[in-house]
């Protein structure tokens, strides 16, 4: 397969904005998310990440249905609106946008004000909304735009400060593993860690009950008490940016993390953690995580050393695995395929980086020992006879995806373990091919 | 723009034929419930069709939701060919929004018959690309012109309609441009069509040794397994036989119209179906030979295939289940649960059309067995509890509702891994009930923790 300028996707990465929504809302307890758009955009979106996250996945439509309706008034919308909150009582409505609905231009802002003159006895859910169509940007910066629209409309200004608080904004494709793994550091510490939002508590398999919103996550009220926190902690690359709106709106100071996933990263961490809480007695459980993770590293490093691998997974991540790969692990990123392009691409140690699909894993992939990405790579790295790690969303021909840690000293254990396992299986098998090739030809 | 539209929106978009009367028709045809709807739309349906045409690329002139969401998740199974694993998207953007995406419908379909050997391409229209008015026709004429490959426009834009709706679509694409395009080169006197069946977990592959060893030959499969040009040679079948599909009758009707094709209903989901829909192909073959062969064939099978069935079904016999599955699978997965013994307490009707509920209704007649005509979760889980269920049996994306419910669940949607279908399947099938009834993981779930 040659390479020439590709038009449209090929096996794409990115996810649509809606889903990055969804995300988002679901890691707000008691939230829902309505998408404004024809039925089949959600039936997929719902479908994609029960598949993903292996559980009930709360979401609806306004059900747009013929040309009459598209072209015409915001009836389904209001009606939307109204059959969720009777039917499902959520705390938080999340309205997010289609391409559908956005190019025949509908206005959420009037919505919202026709419907709570409406239906005034619907004033107790709050309701936030989120332009999402899925003709720009990608699930990542759906994601990121939800968070930024929710903090915009719930969270009020400057408020009095709690103590040991530390609001997390972790980054999207962080598993409910790194989430729950953060927080145990960071309680360990003595404070006590907000993660806004957080799917650990919803999407994880904790929630042993039937549900029709999300069952857990952070709650409303603490998104609407976010400028108590002392400090905002922004784990991952683009998070940054919500952060410093976060800043804008109430004055709390953030510290941002390209990722939370290596040792360095992590040093950087826990030092954070050492300063906010004034312990520089670090717990001993710690500690001992970051002589194992070591000692993995240095157990694998025969099995890095002159390795090339492929990574293909959104933006935050990419940045992540890449430094970790590259300046811990010892191995090339020889292409860095993302979703999006952002100024900081520049600084992913990859000897490419580029804003592409899944295809491209094969079309610059060749030659790569590993592949990094999403569970619809796997047609493309066997194009390359690659094996594939999983990573990302979706991951759906795993099982128990959301406990696996990548994060902080444990996560870089484990990834290290993993990456090294593969490598060190397929040097095994690639030795014994070649050696036998050579010992039958010299016969 | 809205003009553009109208030969769609004016078609009956219910899965129903016409002879109901119109009151009828309004209740089937109901809008959907803005924030109470689940379920895919006409574009969805129309991949449903095609996507299993393993040699054909299918390229979705969408923007994301369509593909990102949506491609490599069809538990289809094809040795032509295995692009339905793969997402070809005009990526539409805000420019095109604004200027047109039909160039990119061209520009891609040159790039897929340079990188992949397909021998056609699929082009669907999305939402967005139909309310700003691309002239997709157009642009696969012009792309198949360039490409020297069939450009099939299907023009499903997800708002139209449900998934059934969208099933029609892709039957009058494959009608209207496909069908009739290629002769055989040989042709048997029992050559038949086999419509609805889209090899999901290799169903169809479960039954095509039972055809052979009776001498009956798949002419074309539409679709499941098939190939582009074995689609092509539909129009020399010597009878179709739809299988499970209400949606895809209109194609079988196309087939009878223009090329004098009968067709008949069948199933393949237990001994019982299997064998009516057999004698039926025999009949429309009208063939006594068939039929003697058929009635000895399935006689020796039953035999065999109870006895493999008989250490599953010792353990199946009386378990109670409910059945969510809608559409004609609501009956025909009955028949084949009560063949294994099971206690079937109730069905839903979803997207069931009035035949097919009428079907249910007197096979439940004189009991207490119940129809549910919509449900959602928690209905699902009331239901379960009051009526002491022992099983579920639904798509997969009821699973995890059963999980929480802590109900033991077969999977049975389009994404499943195992197939149901012919002898093999019902052994399959007998067997999943069996596994996930008697796994020791129930009881270790609802016991206490020491905190409780
Ligand atoms: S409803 Fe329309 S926009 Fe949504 S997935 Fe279906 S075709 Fe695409």
């Amino acid at each position: 397969m040659e390479t020439k300028i590709k038009t449209g996707q090929t096996n794409p990465l990115k996810k649509s904005q809606i889903l990055g929504g969804s995300l988002a809302a679901l890691g707000i307890k008691g939230a829902m998310p309505l998408h404004h758009g024809s039925q089949g955009c959600t039936a997929f979106t719902k479908t994609f990440l029960t598949q993903h996250f292996r559980e009930i996945v709360p979401m609806q439509t306004t059900a747009l249905t013929d040309i009459a309706t598209i072209m015409g008034e915001d009836w389904n919308l209001l009606e939307g609106m109204k059959n969720v909150i009777e039917k499902h009582k959520p705390e938080l409505l999340v309205l997010l946008s289609t391409g559908i609905s956005d190019t025949r231009g509908d206005d959420f802002e009037r919505s919202i004000k026709d419907f709570r003159k409406k239906y005034p006895e619907y004033a107790g859910t709050k309701i936030v909304y989120c332009t999402t169509p899925d003709f720009v940007d990608d699930a990542h910066l759906g994601y990121t735009n939800t968070l930024k629209a929710v903090f915009k409309q719930l969270s009020p200004a400057k408020m009095q400060t709690e103590k040991g608080r530390v609001n997390v904004l972790p980054s999207f494709g962080m598993t409910a593993g790194d989430i729950d793994e953060i927080r145990d550091i960071i309680e360990s510490f003595g404070l006590r860690p907000v993660f806004l939002p957080d799917i650990s508590d919803s999407m994880s398999g904790s929630a042993d009950f039937f549900y029709s919103t999300a069952p857990g996550g952070c709650t409303v009220e603490e998104i609407e008490t976010a400028g108590a926190a002392e400090m905002n902690i922004a784990a991952g690359r683009t998070m940054g940016e919500i952060a410093e709106q976060l800043k804008e709106l109430n004055g709390v100071p953030f510290v941002t993390f390209d990722s939370l996933i290596g040792i360095s990263e992590t040093d950087r961490f826990i030092e954070l953690l050492m300063k906010l809480s004034g312990r520089m007695d670090v717990p001993a459980k710690i500690k001992k995580q970051r002589k194992i993770a070591i000692d993995v590293m240095l157990d694998g490093h025969f099995n890095f050393g002159g390795k090339k691998c492929a990574v293909a997974i959104e933006p935050d991540l990419l940045l992540g695995v890449s430094k970790f790969l590259h300046d811990e692990l010892g191995i090339t990123v020889q292409i860095g395929i993302t979703t999006f392009n952002s100024s900081f691409l520049g600084e992913i140690p990859a000897e490419e980086v580029i804003k592409g699909d899944l295809e491209d894993v094969a079309l610059k992939g060749g030659g790569v020992s590993l592949v990094i990405s999403n569970t619809n790579a796997h047609l493309t790295s066997e194009m390359i006879h690659a094996p594939l790690l999983r990573m990302g969303i979706p991951v759906k021909d795993r099982i128990g995806q959301f406990i696996k840690v990548y994060s902080c000293y444990r996560g870089a254990a484990y990834f290290a373990a993993e990456i090294g396992s593969i490598l060190l299986e397929r040097d095994e098998h690639e030795s014994w091919e070649e050696q036998t090739e050579n010992y039958r030809r010299s016969l | 723009m809205a003009a553009k539209f109208d030969h769609l929106t004016e078609v009956d978009s219910c899965s129903e034929n016409q002879k109901k009367s119109t009151a009828e028709k309004a209740k089937k045809c109901a809008k959907p419930t803005p924030g109470a709807t689940m379920g895919g739309c006409a574009f969805d349906g129309a991949q449903i069709v095609l996507l299993p045409v393993g040699d054909a690329a299918h390229l979705i002139h969408g923007p994301a939701t369509c593909v990102s969401q949506n491609w490599n998740n069809r538990g289809s199974r094809n040795l032509h060919g295995q692009y339905y694993k793969m997402g070809f998207s005009t990526d539409v953007t805000e420019m095109d929004v604004v200027f047109g995406g039909e160039k990119k419908i061209t520009d891609k379909c040159v790039e897929i018959a340079d990188r992949y050997p397909v021998k056609a391409i699929f082009v669907y229209t999305t939402c967005v690309t139909a309310m700003i008015g691309d002239d997709v026709p157009t642009a696969c004429k012009k792309a198949s012109e360039l490409t020297g490959l069939p450009v099939i426009p299907v023009e499903s834009p997800g708002f139209i309609g449900n998934k059934n709706f969208g099933n029609k679509i892709a039957g009058d694409a494959l009608l209207e441009y496909v069908i009739g395009t290629r002769e055989p080169e040989t042709t048997t006197k029992y050559d038949i069509n086999i419509i609805g069946d889209y090899n999901i977990a290799g169903e169809l592959w479960q039954m095509m040794p039972v055809f052979e060893e009776l001498g009956i030959n798949v002419l074309a499969s539409l679709t499941g397994g098939t190939s582009f040009n074995e689609i092509a040679h539909a129009h020399r079948a010597k009878c179709t036989l739809v299988i499970c599909s209400k949606a895809l009758l209109t194609l079988a009707e196309g087939l009878k119209r223009k090329y004098g094709i009968p067709f008949a209903e069948g199933s393949f989901y237990g001994l019982g179906e299997i064998e009516k829909t057999l004698l039926s192909v025999a009949d429309m073959l009208d063939s006594d030979e068939l039929r003697d062969r058929i009635l000895k064939f399935v006689e020796r099978k039953n035999a065999e295939v109870l006895a493999e069935l008989a250490p599953y079904t010792a353990q199946l016999k009386g378990k109670r289940v409910f059945v969510y599955t809608g559409g004609v699978k609501s009956w025909s997965t009955i028949y084949q649960l009560e063949e294994l013994g099971m206690d079937v307490i109730g069905t839903s009707t979803r997207k069931s059309t009035e035949q097919d509920i009428e079907r249910i209704r007197e096979h439940f007649e004189g009991t207490q067995k119940m129809l549910l005509e919509k449900g959602d979760g928690r209905i699902l889980l009331n239901i379960l509890q009051k009526e002491k269920a022992d099983l579920l049996l639904a798509g997969g994306r009821n699973m995890y509702t059963s999980i929480k419910g802590r109900y033991p669940f077969v999977d049975v949607n389009q994404e499943r891994i195992h197939g149901y279908a012919g002898y093999t399947g019902m052994v399959e099938l007998a067997k999943q009930l069996a596994y996930t009834l008697t796994s020791p993981v129930w009881k270790v779930a609802k016991s206490k923790a020491p905190w409780e």
